[in-house]
């Protein structure tokens, strides 16, 4: 016992008993500071963390709106379709799922991607749906029932899926819907559901706004694995608007008809009053249900490389010389500027010098002495060609723009071609040269630089017989629209009128032989006949070749354009057949069977 | 032995240390039973089962007297000692982390009987030591020995939170026990520098979770998801909590292992802030016992003792929480009486048995007789 140093070895204990005592109850105070800090000063925001963590918002998709057309006859529909998922996370034994699976008739397999398919739905994130097969019939529903009952994991699932009924016939003007992708997607603010479709081409593109709904959503709660644990609450989506449109599926259906007897073309009907388009043809078209969950390879390389371009809507993107149709607006442009009446006689002699430059009407010994409603008639070129001389191209250019030329027509359609109606600034800009007298003959045919598509040259017969009104093609049923008045006299447009009733009725009128021949149906109308190619002075020489002769891509355009009844004109029509030869043959005649239909079926409504 | 204990120094447990003890089991209790859904199984009806047989060993070892564990903590320790090299060996045959013996009715975890064993033995070193002899440096070096052979073991496991106990526990012993400041900072010094050594015996997954430890951001949704969710508990329920068995963290199964090492967080979720910080307090209370215990004891073996095992106490808990509130590692250290399991529970009640025991013989003088 050494008392001395006991003593030391006490004190020494007291002094570092008492440190660590302080240390140890400080560190306990750091942590409840710390606790403090955690709990009480930031609560709310690890509280809102831990709501982010619990409550998840799944949006659910609204109905898309139906189309409708005037008749009240579905164009684009929504029909419920099944299909059968895998809900992986929900089993252990994955292998005896894709047995069952594959034991299922038409879920047929070779060997190959049966290995891959287990390894998809192994690597599948748990609890979301693998879509195993879309659009199930009712009787393999049956199957899957009866097969597969014993595993909860397998199950059949209802969705939406848009529906077009008439398929191939609107193509073109309903288009189709498809996924958004990745940018349409956060630009719409949707988020990426599997059923999810917007409008990508025609009606469901340019009505996407109305037609989609708003989404609902549904907040739940989950947990650390996301799988649900229950509701929270629910706001249920509201479903798109329908769309009325003024369509008429018989009269559609009717020109599709029409057109697939030939290799390719369009047509309009416009209602000449409101501007209503009542049918609207491209073909060949495409079958627009093949778009919506994605097209095939195959299908898409076939419409792409298709040489008759299905995927092109040629009524309002396709563009042609307006040939002898634009003889009207020369026509138009000599009364209006007093340098003619519609009965002073120019003399056609087959041909006509201006300029030291010889041009040719397509009769090659003449037609005689012509008055302006001969001229039109007949579609002598001569007259016109001396009339545009006079005339000056600045006023045939102002009165293409009155009637519709030249210019966007509007309709609530994509990609929609301006045309050309070419003049002095337009050559100036482009060639960087003097427009010259020639080229005002050349335009004075519809030919040269000149472009129009089949939709505005409807719009321009709508001018010229309706009511003197500046009306603008629309595809929506009941138009609020008033139209601007014409700056062009009522006389003038009369006598037009007389000239295509002429042009049809009159036995020596170029349609003669295509004219309706039931007399409160008759219609007036204009044919053209455009070149794609130019005809070369040899062969002017010796004899120009039948369109029969030649390749197709070579062979004239035929149109025409037309309205119906002669009194108080209902309907306006434009119909082209790319390289279909003769213009009254082979437009006029679809014309005549299209706008007779139309007639009768007003009657028939009525 | 110098003077023969007589009953009058005795004196009596203390009853409201009992009390404090049994109030912070129910807390565990209560929690263990929200944390199964409003069950009695799978966990509480064991806890409780657990904590009586413990409270009466806590109770047993209060009064037996104290120089009985003076006289056998070298054995004691030897045969905790053994027992973990067992684990080691069969550790060795059955691959991976072993930590434990099964017993059939009981897994028992050598390492933490070690935790009290290994008190009991530097204490009785250091009781039997001169102040001029624990000067020197050559008897420093047995009970370093006593320190370094069951931490390298536990180690090895891996098991780094009950190494960390086991060392800073025994380590508090040396100080009070009068090691030369010098030698101190020498240590000091020394382990900064051995840890490049101690890092590479380091599993790899321990040294990720120091790794996130130290930038959690580097990995949100793999170690450091635990952490974060931890914290979420802890701060979302404010001050008083969302309600037992509402707690959405907890019940939804954010939080990672809500009945053993994260049961914390989830008592400030459910019951608040103001229920951890009561917790923390009822900590603080007993570890003033135990410093008041320890300076109160007339005897070095006492004294060393009751610094031993209240600081076990303290770097258990401290560990726990502070692990949970993202201010140190993840390491796997069980909140003192009130997470779920069975080892460390008696670990806890035979602990507090002894500073009980310690108490209770306070008056007793005994001398260093080897």
């Amino acid at each position: 016992m050494k008392p001395k140093n006991s003593h030391k070895t006490e004190n020494r204990f007291t002094r570092r008993a008492f440190i660590m005592a302080g240390g140890q109850i400080t560190l306990m105070g750091i942590l409840a500071s710390r606790l403090f800090y955690l709990g009480g000063m930031r609560s709310q925001h690890y509280g809102t963390l831990a709501k982010e963590n619990r409550i998840r918002l799944r949006l659910t998709l609204p109905e898309r709106g139906f189309l409708i057309d005037r008749n009240g006859r579905p164009l684009a529909e929504n029909i419920t379709s099944h299909r059968l998922v895998c809900y992986p996370g929900d089993s252990q034994n994955l292998q005896e799922i894709v047995d069952a699976t594959l034991s299922l008739d038409f879920m047929v397999l070779p060997a190959s991607k049966r290995d891959s398919l287990l390894m998809t739905l192994r690597h599948h994130p748990r609890f979301s749906p693998y879509v195993l097969k879309e659009n199930l019939t009712w009787e393999e529903i049956c199957n899957v029932e009866v097969q597969t009952a014993h595993l909860p994991a397998l199950q059949i699932e209802k969705g939406m899926k848009r529906f077009y009924p008439q398929a191939e016939i609107f193509s073109h003007i309903i288009g189709y819907v498809q996924s958004p992708n990745p940018e349409e997607v956060s630009s719409s603010g949707f988020l990426r559901l599997p059923d999810h479709r917007i409008g990508k081409r025609g009606v469901e593109k340019s009505f996407e706004d109305h037609l989609k709904g708003v989404p609902g959503f549904k907040e739940i709660e989950v947990n650390a694995r996301g799988k649900l644990v229950r509701e929270l609450s629910k706001k249920p989506a509201i479903k798109g608007k329908d769309q009325v449109l003024s369509l008429d599926s018989s009269l559609q259906q009717k020109g599709h008809d029409l057109l697939t007897a030939h290799k390719s073309g369009s047509l309009v009907v416009l209602d000449i009053n409101s501007g209503e388009v009542l049918a609207l043809v491209s073909t060949p078209g495409f079958n627009p249900n093949q778009f919506i969950d994605g097209i095939s390879h195959k299908n898409w390389d076939f419409l792409r490389d298709n040489p008759y371009a299905p995927l092109t809507n040629k009524a309002i993107q396709g563009l042609y010389g307006p040939g002898s149709l634009f003889k009207m607006v020369v026509g138009l442009a000599g009364l209006k500027a007093g340098f003619i009446d519609a009965h002073k006689k120019v003399l056609c002699e087959g041909y006509v010098d201006i300029s030291n430059h010889r041009y040719h009407c397509w009769r090659r010994h003449g037609h005689g002495p012509m008055s302006l409603i001969d001229s039109l008639r007949e579609s002598c070129d001569v007259y016109f060609y001396d009339l545009a001389r006079r005339v000056g191209i600045d006023r045939i250019q102002q009165i293409s723009f009155d009637l519709g030329l030249g210019h966007l027509t509007g309709i609530e359609l994509l990609g929609e071609k301006e045309g050309l109606i070419p003049g002095k600034k337009w050559k100036k800009i482009t060639y960087n040269r003097d427009w010259t007298v020639g080229d005002t003959v050349l335009s004075s045919i519809g030919q040269g630089a000149m472009l129009a598509t089949p939709l505005q040259l409807a719009v321009m017969m709508a001018r010229l017989v309706g009511p003197g009104k500046a009306i603008t093609p629309t595809l929506q049923r009941h138009p609020e629209t008033s139209f601007k008045p014409l700056a062009i006299s009522p006389t003038y447009l009369e006598q037009m009128k007389l000239a295509m009733d002429d042009a049809v009725n009159n036995p020596t009128g170029t349609t003669f032989r295509y004219r309706i021949k039931e007399k409160k149906y008759a219609m007036g109308g204009k044919s053209a006949t455009t070149q794609v190619r130019r005809i070369s002075l040899e062969e002017r020489k010796k004899r120009v070749r039948r369109n029969e002769e030649l390749p197709w891509k070579l062979r004239d355009h035929a149109l025409f354009a037309g309205y119906a009844p002669l009194h108080s004109p209902r309907f306006a029509t434009c119909v082209v057949i790319e390289h279909g030869g003769g213009g009254s043959r082979v437009a006029g005649a679809i014309a005549r069977d299209l706008l007779l239909y139309a007639q009768q079926l007003e009657a028939f409504k009525k | 032995m110098n003077i023969a204990p007589t009953l009058t120094q005795k004196k009596p447990v203390s009853l409201t240390v009992l009390a404090l003890v049994c109030g912070i089991a129910c807390i565990g209790f209560i929690l263990l039973y929200s944390a199964a859904g409003d069950n009695f199984a799978p966990w509480t009806h064991k806890q409780i089962i657990r904590f009586g047989v413990g409270l009466v060993l806590m109770v047993i070892i209060a009064c037996v007297d104290l120089r009985l564990w003076l006289s056998q903590a070298y054995v004691l320790y030897g045969l905790s000692l053994s027992l973990l090299i067992g684990v080691e060996i069969m550790g060795r045959i059955g691959m991976g982390a072993q930590r434990w013996i099964d017993l059939y009715f009981f897994a028992l975890q050598p390492s933490e009987l070690m935790k009290i064993t290994l008190l009991l033995a530097l204490a009785r070193y250091f009781h039997t030591r001169t102040y001029k002899e624990i000067g020197e440096i050559k008897n420093l070096l047995f009970p370093a020995l006593l320190i370094a052979v069951p931490a390298f073991l536990v180690l090895r496991q891996p098991d780094l939170g009950t190494m960390i106990i086991l060392a800073t526990a025994g380590i508090s012993i040396f100080f009070v026990a009068g090691m030369r400041t010098w030698k101190i900072i020498t240590l000091l010094s020394g382990t900064v520098l051995s840890l490049p050594l101690f890092w590479m015996l380091l599993h790899d997954y321990q040294k990720r979770r120091i790794l996130t430890f130290l930038d959690p951001e580097n990995d949100p949704l793999g170690a450091g998801y635990h952490i974060l969710q931890s914290k979420i508990a802890l701060g979302s329920g404010g001050f008083f909590g969302k309600g037992l068995g509402k707690g959405t963290q907890t019940h939804l199964n954010f939080l990672p292992e809500k009945q053993t090492d994260f049961i914390f967080p989830m008592l400030c979720e459910e019951l608040g802030i103001i229920a951890g910080l009561a917790l923390i307090a009822a900590y603080c209370a007993l570890m003033t016992y135990g410093f008041r215990v320890s300076f109160q004891s007339r005897s070095a073996f006492g004294r060393y003792l009751g610094i031993g095992l209240t600081t076990l106490l303290f770097v258990s808990v401290f560990i726990n929480i502070a692990m949970v509130m993202g201010l140190v590692p993840v390491v796997g250290v069980p909140l003192p009486l009130v997470s779920y399991g069975g080892t460390a529970m008696l670990t806890f009640t035979m602990g507090l048995g002894l500073l009980m025991s310690i108490s209770v013989h306070r008056d007793l003088r005994f001398g260093r007789n080897r």
